[in-house]
C-alpha cells in the first residue's frame, strides 16, 4: 500500500517534469494563463537534482494548502512545519533512502522515500475517514428501572 | 530439537488467546518511565514524539507500552465537548447538508483541541495510539464498534458508539481500549479524572468481548468462538475494576437471570492475582435497600474464584460483585418461589 503511494507520487512527478521540459524545448508557449501559472509555480520550486539534496515542497488537502503539517525525518526528531501557504523547506540536506514523514492530526500519515533526483515534494494528505464516537467509563453502579420507584 | 521446541511453542500459542500475560517476562518499568519523561511533550511533531517514546526500547511490546502509557496519562477526555456534538447531531438529524457541515467543522475542532489542549474523545485516543504506533513501525488499527457500560441504554445501541485499538505484536493481534484506560467521567458534572486502568491494556479477548463488540467481527480475535451481538447484549456488566481484577468472567453467563429460592447460583471468575477472600462481597439491591453479604468464596491454585450462592427470599435483585469496595460486575436476579 505504502509502496504504491510512493510509486504513484514518483510517477506523477516524473511525468510532470517530462511534460514541462517538453513544453520548454518545443517552445510551445501557450497563451493560456492557467498553464502559464502552473508552469511558473513548478519552475519556482524545481531545484537542480545533481548538486542539491535540499528538499522543499508543499502539503495540501483536497480543499487547499495545509499550514502547520509536520514534515519529519523518520527515526529522528528532526522536523519542520509547513507555513501558512502549506510550504516547507526541510532544515537538513537529505540522502537517497531517507524517509520523510508527513503528518497532521486528523489526516493519514504519508511516508516518502527520498530518491536521488527528489528535490520538490507535493503532498496531498488524505483525511482520516473516521466517525466521531464516544463512550466513557463512569464509576456508577447499574440500577434497574423499577415500577413505582 | 530446537525446531521441535519452536513447533510446540507455535502449536501451544495458537490455542492460547492473546493477552497481557504473554509478556509476563517483560518488565514495563523502562517503557513506563520513558513515557513519564515525555510528559510535557506536545503533539505538533508526532514523528518526533514517537521517536522519543520508542527509540530507547528494545521490543515492540515495550515500544507500544510507552505509547499507550503516554497517551492514556497525557490526553484528557473531553466529555462535555462530545455531548455538544450529540446535541447538534440530533438537531440536524433531518438535514443532511447541515449535518455534514457540522460534522466537518466538529472534526476540525476535535483535532485542533487535541493538538492545542491535549483533550479529546475516544476516537481521538484510538487515532493517536494508531498514529504513534505506525510511526514506530508497529502495526496498529482503530476498531469501531459497540461498547456497553453500566449507563449504556441498550435499546439505543443500533449504531457503533465507541473506538478502540487492535495492535500486532510478535505476529499476534491484541486488543486495548485507551479511552477506558485513561480515567473516569464523573456522571454528575461530566468532569474527567485521570486514573490509569491497566485492565484494558492487551486485554483478554474473552473478557473484552463482554463490553466491546466490534462492527467487524474479525476484531473479536475469537475466530469461530466469537459470540453473537445478542450474546454481547445479554452479557453481564463488567466495570473498569472488573478488568483490573479479573482475567476471565465465567459465570453467570447472562446479565438477567431467573432462579428459584434456595437454588444454587455459581459465580465463577479467574483472577489476575491472588486476593483476600475477606475482600469479596455481594451486594443485593432490591430497589429501596441494599443487603451486603460476605459469601465465603473459594480461590483455588490457578486463581479461580468461586462463590456458591443461594437466595433465601423471593424478589427482583440487582446483584453486584465487589472486591475491596470496588464494583466488579452486575447481574439481575428474579428469584421465584
Amino acid at each position: 500500500m505504502k509502496t504504491q503511494i510512493k510509486l504513484t507520487q514518483y510517477k506523477v512527478f516524473s511525468l510532470a517534469a517530462l511534460v514541462l521540459s517538453f513544453a520548454m524545448i518545443a517552445g510551445l508557449n501557450t497563451a493560456n494563463a492557467q498553464s502559464e501559472a502552473a508552469k511558473t509555480s513548478l519552475l519556482s520550486n524545481v531545484v537542480k537534482a545533481s548538486d542539491q539534496t535540499t528538499i522543499k515542497g508543499n502539503v495540501r488537502d483536497n480543499t487547499g494548502p495545509l499550514p502547520g503539517a509536520s514534515v519529519a525525518l523518520k527515526g529522528t526528531e528532526i522536523a519542520t512545519y509547513t507555513d501558512k501557504d502549506g510550504v516547507f523547506v526541510f532544515p537538513q540536506d537529505l540522502n537517497p533512502g531517507d524517509i520523510l514523514v508527513f503528518s497532521y492530526l486528523g489526516y493519514k500519515t504519508q511516508e516518502i522515500v527520498i530518491k536521488e533526483d527528489t528535490t520538490v515534494l507535493r503532498i496531498v494528505l488524505e483525511e482520516e475517514l473516521i466517525d466521531i464516537l464516544e463512550s466513557v467509563q463512569v464509576n456508577k453502579p447499574y440500577k434497574s428501572k423499577r415500577k413505582g420507584s | 530439537m530446537k525446531f521441535l521446541v519452536h513447533l510446540l511453542c507455535l502449536v501451544f500459542a495458537c490455542h492460547v488467546s492473546a493477552q497481557v500475560s504473554d509478556f509476563d517476562h517483560i518488565n514495563f518499568r523502562k517503557a513506563d518511565s520513558t513515557a513519564l519523561a515525555c510528559k510535557d511533550e506536545g503533539l505538533t511533531n508526532l514523528t518526533g514524539l514517537a521517536s522519543r517514546l520508542t527509540s530507547n526500547l528494545d521490543t515492540d511490546v515495550e515500544r507500544f507500552r510507552a505509547i499507550y502509557i503516554w497517551v492514556t496519562s497525557n490526553i484528557e477526555n473531553d466529555y462535555g465537548f462530545f455531548l455538544k456534538n450529540k446535541r447538534k447531531r440530533k438537531r440536524y438529524k433531518n438535514d443532511s447538508i447541515l449535518l455534514k457541515n457540522w460534522n466537518d467543522r466538529f472534526k476540525k475542532d476535535l483535532f485542533s483541541k487535541l493538538l492545542n489542549n491535549k483533550k479529546t474523545i475516544c476516537t481521538g485516543y484510538a487515532y493517536l495510539i494508531k498514529e504513534l504506533s505506525v510511526l514506530a513501525d508497529i502495526n496498529c488499527t482503530i476498531v469501531q464498534g459497540y461498547a456497553k457500560t453500566s449507563t449504556t441504554n441498550l435499546d439505543n445501541l443500533d449504531t457503533p458508539n465507541h473506538s478502540w485499538n487492535a495492535v500486532q505484536l510478535d505476529g499476534k493481534w491484541y486488543l486495548c481500549d485507551p479511552t477506558w484506560s485513561s480515567g473516569l467521567i464523573n456522571p454528575d458534572n461530566n468532569q474527567f479524572t485521570f486514573q490509569y486502568n491497566n485492565g484494558y491494556f492487551l486485554a483478554e479477548p474473552r473478557l473484552f468481548i463482554k463490553n466491546h463488540f466490534p462492527a467487524d467481527t474479525k476484531w473479536t480475535l475469537l475466530g469461530d468462538d466469537a459470540p453473537t451481538f445478542d450474546d454481547f447484549l445479554e452479557s453481564p456488566i463488567i466495570y473498569g475494576k472488573g478488568f483490573s481484577n479479573l482475567a476471565l468472567h465465567n459465570t453467570p453467563k447472562k446479565m438477567h437471570n431467573t432462579v428459584r429460592k434456595h437454588e444454587t447460583v455459581t459465580f465463577e471468575y479467574k483472577l489476575h492475582k491472588f486476593i483476600n477472600t475477606e475482600d469479596v462481597v455481594i451486594v443485593l439491591d432490591r430497589g429501596v435497600k441494599n443487603r451486603t453479604i460476605k459469601p465465603s468464596p473459594t480461590i483455588d491454585k490457578d486463581n479461580t474464584l468461586t462463590i456458591e450462592f443461594e437466595f433465601d427470599q423471593t424478589g427482583f435483585y440487582d446483584v453486584h460483585l465487589m472486591i475491596e469496595d470496588d464494583y466488579i460486575s452486575t447481574y439481575t436476579f428474579n428469584v421465584k418461589k
